[in-house]
C-alpha cells in the first residue's frame, strides 16, 4: 500500500528520500525553508552532485506524485513525515547541533493529523529522540487526544556516492519505536518500505536510544577501522614494512574484512568527524566519557596522515616547499562526490600552500564548492594545467580520472616527475616504469 | 620433504602433525623431554579438537617422529621455528629468549642451503636481525606467521584463510610455495612480501580483532548509560559488510595466551621505534577490555544486594574461550578471583579447563559440574561460552540455587527462557528485562 509522505529537509540526505520514496510509488511532499533549494529541486536540478540523483529528480518529478516546497501546511495531507534535516558540530565544539530537528519537528506539529507518525533519519546524539518524544506530545497531545502523533526513529545509512542505491537497497533497515502503539508503528513503515523489504532486507525492530545509536557507533567503527590502518602505515613507515601488503594480508581474515582499510590520507567529510566528535562529546553529557577515549586516538591519527603527506611533499621539494610548485590532485573528501566538507585534499593543499609553496587544484567535479569554500587557493580545470611545471604531485582523492592517468604522457609537463599518492590507489609499477619517483603513505620508499 | 619443526608446544605440534598430514616427512624437535615422551606416545599435552587424531595419524603413517636431539635437523632441508614468545616479567615486550635459543641451537646442525621459517608471533626487526646469523651459516631466512585459533587450529593450518610468505628472495619463495603446495592448490591466497611486513601482520591482525571486541564492549558502556541493547547495535551494524558481524560480541572482553600479550608486546616495540603515539588508541582498548571485568564483579555485586560479603557465587566457564583448556589470562578466572576477593564464597565449575585452573589458582573452589557449582548460590555468573551452558535448562540451576540470579556476561544465554523460569538475568551493555 503507497502512502502519501512528508520530507521534511532537503539537503543530501532529504533530496535523496523524497526521490527515493516517489520511486518506490509512494507520493510525497518534501518541504525546506530554503526557497532557492526548492525552486532547484522543482526544477530537477540536485544541490549536490550525486550520482544518478539528477536522472532519478527527472523521472520522479515526471510522476506528478513529487512536489517541493517551502510551505509547511502542505504537510497537513501525509501520514509520514519524515524529518531529514542536518546536525552540523556546533561552533567551537564537539557536540552535535540538534536545533534544525527541534525546529522541524515543531514547524510540522500544528498540521500533524491524528495518528500520524513523526521518523527521524537525522543522525542525532542519543537521547535525542526521547526528547523529541516529548515535544511532541506537548506540541499535539492536547489537539490529537486519542490518536495522537508519535515518533520513530529510522536512521540512515547513506554513502555518498551511493546514495541512492543504500535508499533503495539498503543493507539493513532499523527501526526504532516505543509505546503502545509501537505495533501499529512497525506495520505503517513496512508498508512505506514494501519496496526493499520485498527484495529481502533485513529489518531490526529496537528502541530509540538502540536505533540513535546504530548510525553513529557504525560511522565510529568505520572511524575506528581507517584510523586503525593508517596507524599501522605510521608503523610500517618505522619498521619498513609495506601497509598495503599488510591490509591485503590481515583483510583475508573475514573477522577483519579488506574493506575500508586504505591506508592513506584518512576520513574526512560532513559525516565521519563531525559524528565521532558529537558521539565522544554525548558520552562526556552521560558521564561515559571514558568509554570513548579511544575515538580521540582516532582523530589524532587520522589528522597525523595529513600533516605526514606536508612533510613528504616538503622531503620530495628537497626540504622546503618555499617557492615550489606543487599540483594536487582532488578536493572533494572522497571520490563520486562534490563535497569538500573536512576534506583531507584541501586540508593538505592549504597547508601546503602555507608552507610557501604555489598549488593548484584539480578535480573533476568539486572545484565550484572548493572555491567556495577555500577561496585563497587556486584551481585548474583540466589536469594538465594543475601539472604543469609542478616539482610534485600529490594525488589527494582517489578519482577513476587519476587512476587512468598515463604517467608516461605526463613526464613532459612537470618539472619533476615526482608524485606522493595519499590514497595508495595507483599503481606504483607503472609510474616508476614511466620515469616518476612514487612514493605513498605506509610503503617502503623503494 | 624433509621439514624440522622446532619447539613442540601449541603451535609447533599442530603445525609438525599438519605438514606430515598433508605428506611430508616431519621431525619434531623440544627440550621439554616430558613433552617429547607424551607426543610420542600419540598424547597431545592440551586440549585441541582433531589434533589427537591428526597425531596418532602421523605417528602410525611413519612420516612423524619427535626427538629432543636437535642433530635430527642435520638432513632436513625447511625448518619451521615455532617456540613461544611469551611477555618479558613484569614489563610489556615480548621475551626473544626461546626464539633466539632455537636459531642457535639449529645454526649448529644446519646444512648449509637450507631455509629457517619462522613462525612465531615476533616484534617486527627481529627476522631481519635473525636473517644475519643464518645467512651467515650459508642458510636462507624466511617469516610465515602463524594464524592458528585455539579450538580451531588443524582446520586453521590445513585450510588457512592465506598464506603469508616474508622472503628476501626466490629461493626461500620456492621452497615455502613447495612446502604448501597441497595447500596453495585448494586455492589458498598467498601473499609475498617483506620480512618486516610478514612479521607485522600477525600482530596487526591481533591488534584489528582486540580493537574490534573492545569497539562493541565501549559501545556496551554507552549502551548501560542511555539503555539500549548492545545485542542490537552489533546486530545493525554488523549488516554494513565493511563491518561484519564476526568478532563483535560485546561481553567479558577478550583473553587469553596472545592478544593481551600481543597487543602489549606491540606498543612496546612501537615504542623502541619512535612511533608510540601511532598505538595509544590500544592502550585504550586494553583499557576498556579490563573495565569489563571490573562490570561483571559490579553486576555480581548488585544482584547480592550491594555487597559480596557471604554470598555465594557459582561460576560457570574457566577457559579463556571455549573449546579450550587455556586460562592463560582468563578473564572468567579473573572475575572469580574478585568476586571472592570480595568476600564471596565462589565455586568455578569448567567443560575442561579445570585441571589448568587449579594448577594456576589453587585458591578457588572448583565443582565437578554446573549443578554442584550453582548449589545454594546467591548469583550465577556465566563466563566462557561452552555450548554446555548455552544449552542448559534454566530449571536444572532453579533446584539447586539460593536466588535466581544470572549474569550473562557473555550474552550467550537465552534470555527469554531464562526469564521464563523466575531468573533474574543482567547481561553486559543490554537493560534487563
Amino acid at each position: 500500500m503507497t502512502h502519501t509522505l512528508s520530507v521534511i529537509g532537503t539537503g543530501y540526505l532529504g533530496a535523496v528520500h523524497a526521490a527515493c520514496m516517489t520511486q518506490m510509488g509512494h507520493t510525497v511532499v518534501a518541504v525546506d525553508t530554503d526557497a532557492d533549494k526548492v525552486a532547484g529541486l522543482a526544477a530537477g536540478r540536485a544541490p549536490l552532485f550525486e550520482p544518478g540523483l539528477d536522472e532519478l529528480l527527472a523521472a520522479t518529478l515526471a510522476t506528478g506524485r513529487l512536489t517541493f516546497t517551502t510551505d509547511v501546511s502542505a504537510v497537513a495531507d501525509c501520514d509520514v513525515h519524515f524529518i531529514c534535516v542536518g546536525t552540523p558540530q556546533r561552533r567551537g565544539e564537539y557536540a552535535a547541533d540538534t536545533r534544525y530537528v527541534f525546529a522541524a519537528l515543531e514547524a510540522i506539529a500544528p498540521h500533524l493529523r491524528a495518528g500520524s507518525l513523526v521518523v527521524g533519519k537525522s543522525t542525532v546524539p542519543v537521547g535525542t529522540a526521547h526528547a523529541l518524544t516529548e515535544l511532541l506530545r506537548e506540541l499535539t497531545g492536547r489537539r490529537l487526544a486519542g490518536a495522537a502523533a508519535r515518533l520513530a526513529w529510522n536512521p540512515e545509512f547513506l554513502r555518498e556516492g551511493f546514495a541512492i542505491k543504500d535508499t533503495m537497497s539498503p543493507d539493513r533497515l532499523v527501526y526504532g519505536v516505543e509505546g503502545d502503539a509501537k505495533e501499529a508503528d512497525i506495520a505503517l513503515l513496512d508498508e512505506v518500505y514494501a519496496v526493499p523489504l520485498a527484495a529481502g532486507t533485513p529489518r531490526l525492530v529496537v528502541d530509540l536510544p538502540t536505533a540513535e545509536l546504530v548510525k553513529v557507533a557504525a560511522n565510529a567503527f568505520l572511524a575506528t577501522k581507517i584510523s586503525f590502518i593508517n596507524a599501522m602505515a605510521e608503523v610500517c613507515e618505522a619498521a619498513g614494512a609495506d601497509v598495503v601488503h599488510l591490509a591485503d594480508a590481515i583483510g583475508m581474515d573475514d573477522r577483519i574484512g579488506r574493506k575500508f582499510l586504505g591506508a592513506g590520507i584518512g576520513f574526512g567529510g560532513g559525516c565521519l568527524p563531525k559524528d565521532i566528535r558529537a558521539f565522544m562529546a554525548r558520552a562526556g553529557e552521560l558521564g561515559a566519557d571514558q568509554a570513548l577515549t579511544f575515538l580521540r586516538e582516532v582523530d589524532a591519527i587520522n589528522d597525523r596522515r595529513r600533516v605526514r603527506m606536508v612533510d613528504m611533499a616538503r622531503e620530495q621539494c628537497g626540504g622546503t616547499l618555499r617557492h615550489k610548485r606543487v599540483a594536487v590532485l582532488g578536493a572533494a573528501f572522497k571520490p563520486d562526490s562534490d563535497d569538500v566538507r573536512n576534506s583531507p585534499a584541501l586540508d593538505i593543499a592549504a597547508a601546503a600552500q602555507q608552507a610557501g609553496a604555489t598549488v593548484v587544484i584539480h578535480d573533476p567535479k568539486a572545484i565550484p564548492a572548493a572555491r567556495l569554500a577555500r577561496p585563497t587557493l587556486t584551481y585548474a580545470e583540466a589536469v594538465e594545467d594543475a601539472l604543469t611545471g609542478a616539482d610534485v604531485v600529490l594525488h589527494l582523492t582517489e578519482w577513476s580520472d587519476y587512476r587512468d592517468l598515463d604517467p608516461a604522457r605526463l613526464t613532459a609537463l612537470v618539472a619533476s616527475p615526482s608524485i606522493i599518492d595519499g590514497r595508495n590507489s595507483l599503481d606504483p609499477a607503472v609510474w616508476r616504469a614511466a620515469g616518476w619517483v612514487y612514493r605513498a603513505l605506509g610503503r617502503p620508499h623503494a | 620433504m624433509k621439514l624440522s619443526v622446532i619447539g613442540t608446544g601449541y603451535l609447533g605440534a599442530t603445525h609438525a602433525a599438519a605438514m606430515a598430514e598433508i605428506g611430508h616427512e616431519v621431525v619434531g624437535i623440544d627440550v621439554d623431554a616430558a613433552k617429547i615422551e607424551s607426543l610420542r606416545g600419540g598424547t597431545v599435552p592440551f586440549h585441541e579438537p582433531g589434533l589427537p587424531e591428526l597425531l596418532a595419524k602421523g605417528l602410525a603413517g611413519g612420516r612423524l617422529r619427535f626427538t629432543t636431539d636437535f642433530a635430527a635437523a642435520a638432513d632436513c632441508v625447511v625448518h619451521f621455528v615455532c617456540v613461544g614468545t611469551p611477555q618479558r616479567k613484569g614489563e610489556n615486550a615480548a621475551d626473544l629468549t626461546y626464539v633466539d635459543a632455537a636459531v642457535a641451537a639449529l645454526i649448529e646442525h644446519l646444512p648449509v642451503g637450507s631455509l629457517v621459517v619462522g613462525k612465531s608471533t615476533v616484534p617486527v626487526g627481529t627476522a631481519e636481525r635473525l636473517a644475519g646469523l643464518v645467512e651467515a651459516a650459508g642458510s636462507d631466512l624466511a617469516w610465515n606467521p602463524e594464524f592458528l585459533r585455539e579450538g580451531k587450529a588443524v582446520q586453521d593450518t590445513l585450510r588457512p584463510d592465506r598464506i603469508v610468505m616474508g622472503v628476501t628472495g626466490e629461493r626461500a619463495e620456492k621452497l615455502l610455495r613447495d612446502v604448501y603446495e597441497p595447500i596453495v592448490s585448494l586455492g589458498t591466497p598467498v601473499i609475498v612480501t617483506d620480512l618486516p611486513t610478514s612479521e607485522l601482520v600477525k600482530v596487526s591482525a591481533n591488534a584489528f580483532l582486540a580493537t574490534k571486541i573492545s569497539f562493541i564492549n565501549a559501545i556496551a558502556e554507552v549502551c548501560e548509560v542511555v539503555g539500549a541493547d548492545v545485542t542490537m547495535v552489533a546486530e545493525a551494524i554488523g549488516h554494513d559488510a565493511r563491518i561484519g558481524h564476526r568478532f563483535l560480541g560485546a561481553g567479558l572482553g577478550f583473553g587469553g595466551g596472545c592478544l593481551p600479550k600481543d597487543i602489549r608486546a606491540f606498543m612496546a616495540r612501537a615504542e623502541e621505534l619512535g612511533v608510540d603515539q601511532a598505538l595509544n588508541f590500544l592502550r585504550e582498548v586494553d583499557a576498556i577490555n579490563v573495565r569489563r571485568r571490573a562490570r561483571t564483579v559490579d553486576l555480581a555485586r548488585e544482584m547480592c544486594g550491594g555487597s559480596l560479603a557471604g554470598a555465594r557465587v557459582g561460576v560457570l566457564g574457566a577457559a579463556f574461550k571455549p573449546d579450550s583448556d587455556d586460562i592463560r589470562d582468563s578473564p572468567a578466572l579473573d572475575v572469580a578471583l574478585a568476586v571472592q576477593q570480595a568476600g564471596a564464597a565462589v565455586r568455578v565449575y569448567d567443560p575442561y579447563a579445570m585441571d589448568n585452573a587449579r594448577i594456576s589458582f589453587p585458591t578457588l573452589a572448583y565443582a565437578a559440574s554446573a549443578t554442584a557449582a550453582c548449589h545454594d548460590a546467591d548469583v550465577v555468573l556465566h563466563l566462557t561460552e561452552w555450548a554446555e551452558f548455552r544449552e542448559m535448562e534454566p530449571s536444572v540451576l532453579s533446584e539447586v540455587v539460593r536466588g535466581r540470579n544470572i549474569v550473562d556476561a557473555r550474552n550467550a544465554l537465552d534470555r527469554e527462557r531464562w526469564t521464563a523460569d523466575g531468573w533474574i538475568h543482567r547481561s553486559l551493555g543490554r537493560r534487563s528485562i
